[in-house]
């Protein structure tokens, strides 16, 4: 049904303009960012728990109940993004989370002209090659780029990026898995 | 014997390592938001198109491959083609910017593939040519030509009035334990040293019954030439669904391509290839299950609405190129098993109609002992009889005719007794012709002794032999003329007709050894 589908895209583009904007008022560009921060660890554990997102989602309780029910849920999230959390469950559109995400996102990228890219190494960055990247992003993307830093031993090497869904992989561990891959394939024939 | 030490081993290591591609691709990641029943509901791929191989990788590193189907405003429905269990919320998933594809080539000829063309019979790697898509579009009009070169089963009732030809889509429909595979098998069987590719599908069996198969070919050294894919029954359903089509990407290789691997042209022939799908109604029940998973809205007995193009789009890959595109052939045989002889029930309608013919085969026919179960009254060949060699054409064209009043008039006598002459002679003639159409499997006969038999019965040959001596009789003359009488084949098979001399030497031979043909009783 076009119609529903028109109110829904416009639920999310509200859901996200909102957060955006009190965040931004709030705290400028930091305070959008940190709650980006925090949306992504929400999500991620509202997808790994099915029974909290049907909890969420489920029309056996009442409106208020979902509501108290999200505020207690994500009490240590920044306010405005467990308010804004708690009303979309009130209001039965928690099943909107991913859309709301990835909204919140392009908003992001369109007021505050700014592209988060997630690095991924085994050793901090230094000065130099945060730069490097910096540039390289810059260049790539046509932004500006903030840099998410983050460190994981089991990479053993190499770099991991991703920015706007697409993921650059050049890590120590994904080679060897594909040489694994290969020799694997060339010696059983992948026989299963 | 090759002498293995380390820097054999070393060096091949190295060989591999150095193939290794180290480049750095930039991919679509997203993230998996409900997993079950095989499917998976996927978040973040915006650029996925419709089935591209998707990469499902689990928090263990551990890599499935899936399929996307259903492409959705915020989210992709997708299949999983290897272990479904691997697979959790929250791993995430990478496209591939490729469609599914399986490996294809010369070397995989006598082996036994998955559908996704990885060996399953212990034999080691197939070093393969190259891949082709598992989906693929069917060539257009201007690179086909009629269908004109005969595909001989080996089997008399078939080769005789539903003659199937290279490049047609011949439907074998029955219930079960009619015979439906041994006729495809027969037909597998009888390509040996006829330059023929055979693919064998076997979708949603069991294993033992594909073992069974894969015994039966090598015993007749029909693997040489042979492929078989295998979705079995406890494979799952997105594997049973995409078998026949790997299966005709893995024939059209051969197609496409001359012997030396090379795209096929006027200087470079085609392979002819035969593929049986076995059975396309498995394949069915497959799909509606992956669909109705997927949520797609159910149709008729709960098939989706695309239930009619999934078949048609891969029997319109049964192909006759032109001489331009290299002459190649693929002649399908697909399977459809009927409930209680349903014929009106959705797939095989749909299946029907899509084929140039079918072959229907009876269970009455078959306990009443008329094996192959061949019910000749209502099978029928679209496009074959242009395809069948003259002297085939000669004695068995009326043939059908003479089965038709036969089966009418026996209905009617059996409300009376008083018979004239000439209806009692029709009734013998018909009594024996039918006998005659009888024959053991994993016997294929070639089609001139096929046309010699049909040439005894129709000339009244057969009219004064027991009818349980029939075949026998069949045997033992065939027997005889190629021991005594060769040259009446040599003939034969020069002329491809009966000529005014032949007839007189055959009349002769079979004359003459029907002096000294002993009946049983």
């Amino acid at each position: 049904m076009p119609n529903n589908r028109r109110i829904q895209k416009e639920k999310v583009a509200a859901y996200a303009t909102v957060l955006v904007d009190s965040a931004y008022e709030a705290g400028g560009q930091d305070k959008v960012l940190e709650i980006r921060d925090q949306f992504e660890r929400i999500l991620s554990v509202v997808r790994s728990h099915m029974d909290l997102s049907n909890a969420m989602e489920s029309s056996s309780y009442t409106p208020e109940q979902r509501k108290t029910l999200a505020r207690e849920v994500f009490a240590q999230a920044d306010p405005i993004l467990a308010e804004v959390l708690a009303i979309m469950a009130e209001r039965g559109d928690f099943a909107l989370l991913s859309r709301v995400w990835d909204s919140y996102k392009t908003e992001l990228e369109r007021k505050l002209d700014v592209v988060v890219v997630d690095v991924t190494t085994v050793v901090e960055l230094d000065d130099h090659l945060r730069e490097v990247i910096i540039n390289k992003t810059q260049a790539d993307l046509g932004h500006n780029v903030v840099l998410r830093e983050h460190i994981d031993k089991s990479l053993l090497g190499g770099i991991l990026m991703s920015a706007n869904g697409r993921r650059i992989d050049a890590s120590v561990v994904s080679q060897l898995e594909h040489a694994r891959n290969v020799l694997k394939d060339s010696t059983d024939g992948g026989e299963c | 014997m090759t002498e293995i030490t380390a820097k054999s081993i070393d060096e091949a290591l190295r060989k591999q390592l150095d193939a290794l591609g180290t480049s750095v691709e930039s991919r679509e990641v997203g993230t998996v938001i409900q997993v079950g029943d095989g499917i998976a509901r996927v978040d973040g791929l915006k650029d996925a198109m419709a089935g591209e191989l998707l990469e499902f990788t689990n928090s263990e590193g551990q890599t499935v491959y899936g399929m996307a189907q259903n492409l959705e405003e915020d989210e992709v429905g997708a299949v999983l083609l290897g272990d479904v269990t691997a697979i959790k919320e929250n791993d995430t998933v990478k496209t591939t910017g490729r469609l599914v594809e399986v490996p294809s080539g010369r070397e995989m000829l006598g082996r036994v593939v998955n559908p996704l063309g990885m060996p399953i019979d212990g034999k080691g790697p197939i070093k393969a040519d190259g891949t082709r898509p598992v989906e693929f579009k069917a060539p257009g009009v201007i690179y086909r030509k009629p269908v004109h070169e005969p595909m001989q089963t080996g089997i008399l009732a078939v080769d005789a009035m539903i003659p199937i030809g290279r490049g047609q889509r011949e439907l074998i429909i029955g219930d079960r334990q009619t015979g439906k595979t041994a006729i495809a098998i027969d037909a597998i069987i009888n390509q040996k040293g006829k330059d023929m590719i055979c693919i064998y599908v076997a979708i949603g069996q069991k294993a033992s019954t594909v073992a069974g198969v894969v015994e039966t070919l090598e015993k007749y050294d029909a693997m040489d030439y042979t492929i078989i894919v295998n979705a079995s029954a406890s494979d799952s359903a997105p594997m049973q669904y995409i078998a026949p089509m790997a299966g005709a990407a893995i024939g059209e290789y051969f197609v496409y391509n001359g012997e030396d691997g090379k795209p096929a042209g006027p200087e470079n022939k085609g392979r002819a290839v035969l593929i049986v799908y076995d059975d396309l109604s498995k394949q069915a029940v497959a799909y509606r299950q992956m669909s109705l998973t997927l949520r797609r809205p159910p149709g008729r007995e709960a098939y989706p609405g695309d239930i009619f193009y999934l078949h048609s789009r891969l029997l319109e890959r049964a192909v006759k190129m032109s001489d331009d595109m290299g002459a190649g052939s693929m002649t399908a045989l697909p399977i459809i098993e009927t409930q209680a002889g349903d014929v009106s029930a959705y797939i095989p309608t749909n299946v029907i109609s899509i084929t140039d013919g079918q072959i229907y085969l009876q269970t009455d026919l078959f306990f009443q002992g008329q094996r192959p179960a061949v019910d000749v009254g209502i099978s029928v060949s679209r496009v074959g009889g242009s395809a069948q060699v003259k002297a085939m054409k000669q004695v068995a064209g009326t043939l059908r005719l003479d089965l038709a009043s036969y089966r009418e008039l026996k209905a009617f006598t059996q409300f009376g007794s008083d018979l004239d002459k000439a209806t009692q002679d029709q009734l013998n003639r018909g009594a024996h012709m039918t006998e005659l159409l009888k024959q053991g499997r994993y016997n294929p006969m070639p089609v001139m002794d096929q046309a010699v038999a049909i040439y005894a019965g129709g000339h009244g040959y057969l009219d004064s032999i027991p009818v349980e001596d029939v075949v026998r009789f069949r045997g033992e003359l065939l027997n005889y003329l190629h021991a005594s009488k060769a040259e009446i084949f040599d003939a034969l098979n020069k002329e491809q007709k009966f000529t005014d001399e032949i007839e007189t030497d055959l009349t002769a031979a079979i004359e003459a050894f029907k002096l000294q043909f002993a009946p049983s009783a």
